[in-house]
């Protein structure tokens, strides 16, 4: 059996298995064919927005994170590490304060943080060194994390987490983030455009700042969407574009549909492991993905971020 | 035809490297260009090939100022095999080629035009080599593949900057060598950058002497490369010698 089609089947059985224990367990279990009134409202109420929004989230991710890596020539950019996903997260959290309970007020807050974020990182870094911008990610980061522990806590100011998803936030999620992704699979072959020179681009006849605008604009609307959802999450962007081109090569025409599918699993997998392993409490999955992705992070940066 | 008229050019806060420039590149021929580093040669490919625009003058491009043309249509007719080649992730040979007919598609939702890339696979030895990463050949194979990335654009005229320069003597006479049966083929247009002076008496028809942004003579390569005017320009002295294969510089 051929290497891809072996990948997608493993990925797949993954996924009918997470969902499979997602929809059954949590706070409490119950079977799928003998649902009470009560079950029933856990399910489609609280579950089922969550685990789709999980799937959604870790798909723009993980997509985001990829785009970054395309249009940045680094292997290790992702929207966490380069402050846009905290950026968004600080001007979602100014946009509730402001306008309290339109949730796409915040989702456009987002975005505009995201896009100031990455403003200041290309402002400091406008030759995209690609060590340097990491830095200066981690210090936007750094500083927009900071300005979120400032924002008091009132109704309509709580960051977002996938503990708190509720139908407008996912349906939100889903109508975007879909929008998102479909741009992003129109735009996949811009990523294998990006991988010869600005000079080569040009003599192709291409604008190579035209390419690298379209692929950060998508990533950034990706990432921001996903961050006003569901909160930030770290290394998911920079995780699953590192496995899927170890398993599927490193053409984004095939990259990408492997991304999504395996990003939206991985971040339900946590999620569903959270909600586990000290139910009726849960740990929250961005804290379960900075536990294992930060050693996965080393592992491939001990590889070389070549070979990232 | 491919000329520039009163062409100059200074990088910023330089003085002009190249100064009131009038050139012609021969019409289905080799063309050479040669000088000491720092004469300006690869400006001047720059400027013929649209990566630098002049600070004053024209290139004429079909009697149409090379600028005024769009980038896409620029690329159709002219195409570059850049002295040295930067990858910023894995791709395949055959991904890498096909990149070629970027100039003749639009930049969304284009169809992968396979038939010309694997001709011009096959022209160039390389069908075996379609599936390999091009991080993974020798050097030979993928000066090879880029000049067949070059090629898939379908110029009329392709300029080569130092294209031997980092490869084995072996390799550059078999590059060269296959330049000189595309020139005689198809007709090809091409101007490249060298520095051995051998390689250009041997393998082009017509050369062009640089020295400090000024063109000193044109000519055939036994017309340009004459001892004096080698001595005079890069300050070494030789000798050139008649062979049953040619002349032949000889340094002493």
């Amino acid at each position: 059996m051929k290497k891809i089609t072996l990948t997608y089947l493993s990925l797949l059985i993954f996924l009918v298995l997470t969902l499979g224990l997602a929809f059954t367990n949590g706070a409490s279990h119950f079977s799928l064919t003998n649902l009470t009134t009560t079950n029933q409202n856990t399910l489609f109420n609280i579950r089922l927005p969550r685990i789709l929004a999980a799937l959604l989230a870790g798909a723009t991710i993980s997509v985001s994170g990829a785009f970054f890596q395309a249009a940045l020539r680094n292997p290790i950019a992702d929207p966490g590490i380069m402050g846009v996903a905290t950026g968004a997260n600080f001007f979602q959290l100014i946009g509730g304060l402001l306008i309290p309970g339109i949730f796409l007020n915040r989702v456009a807050w987002a975005f505009l943080g995201g896009l100031v974020a990455f403003e200041i990182l290309v402002r400091f870094q406008p030759k995209m060194d690609p060590y340097r911008l990491i830095l200066v990610g981690v210090a936007i980061n750094a500083m927009f994390s900071g300005l979120v522990n400032l924002i008091p806590t009132l109704p309509g100011t709580a960051s977002t987490s996938l503990a708190t998803v509720t139908w407008t936030s996912t349906l939100t999620l889903a109508v975007l983030g879909l929008s998102g992704l479909v741009l992003a699979v129109i735009l996949a072959p811009w990523g294998n455009y990006l991988k010869v020179d600005d000079a080569q681009l040009i003599s192709l006849g291409q604008s190579p700042k035209r390419l690298r605008r379209g692929l950060l604009l998508v990533a950034v609307f990706l990432a921001t969407t996903a961050t006003a959802c569901i909160g930030v999450l770290a290394f998911i962007g920079i995780i699953v574009p590192h496995v899927g081109r170890r398993l599927v090569g490193h053409d984004y025409n095939r990259l990408l549909p492997f991304v999504m599918l395996a990003g939206g699993w991985l971040l339900l997998f946590f999620d569903t492991v959270g909600r586990l392993i000290v139910r009726p409490s849960e740990l929250p999955a961005a804290a379960l993905l900075a536990i294992f992705g930060g050693p996965a992070l080393i592992g491939i940066l001990q590889g070389g971020p070549q070979n990232a | 035809m491919l000329k520039a008229e009163h062409l100059t050019f200074a990088y910023p806060g330089q003085p002009n490297l190249i100064q009131d420039l009038q050139i012609t590149i021969p019409e289905h021929q080799i063309t050479t260009l040669i000088g000491p580093n720092g004469s300006g040669k690869s400006t001047l490919l720059q400027l013929l090939t649209r990566q630098l625009r002049p600070t004053s003058g024209t290139v004429f491009l079909d009697d149409k100022d090379l600028w005024e043309l769009d980038a896409q249509t620029s690329a159709q007719k002219i195409a570059i095999v850049q002295q040295q080649h930067q990858l910023y992730d894995e791709i395949t040979v055959k991904d890498l080629v096909q990149l070629g007919r970027l100039p003749y598609q639009s930049t969304l939702f284009s169809d992968p035009d396979n038939e010309n890339t694997a001709s011009i696979l096959q022209q160039l030895n390389l069908t075996e080599l379609a599936t390999k990463l091009v991080n993974q050949l020798s050097g030979g194979q993928a000066q090879r593949v880029w000049l067949a990335l070059a090629l898939n654009q379908h110029p009329q005229y392709l300029f080569l900057d130092e294209p031997t320069t980092y490869l084995d003597l072996h390799y550059q006479a078999r590059f060269l060598a296959q330049l000189r049966a595309l020139n005689q083929s198809t007709g090809l247009t091409i101007v490249m950058i060298l520095h051995d002076l051998n390689q250009a008496l041997r393998y082009s028809d017509y050369c062009c002497l640089f020295a400090n942004g000024q063109l000193i003579t044109t000519g055939t390569p036994d017309e340009v490369l004459t001892a004096e005017r080698v001595a005079s320009t890069f300050k070494i002295n030789c000798d050139l010698v008649q062979t049953d294969h040619g002349p032949v510089l000889v340094q002493y």
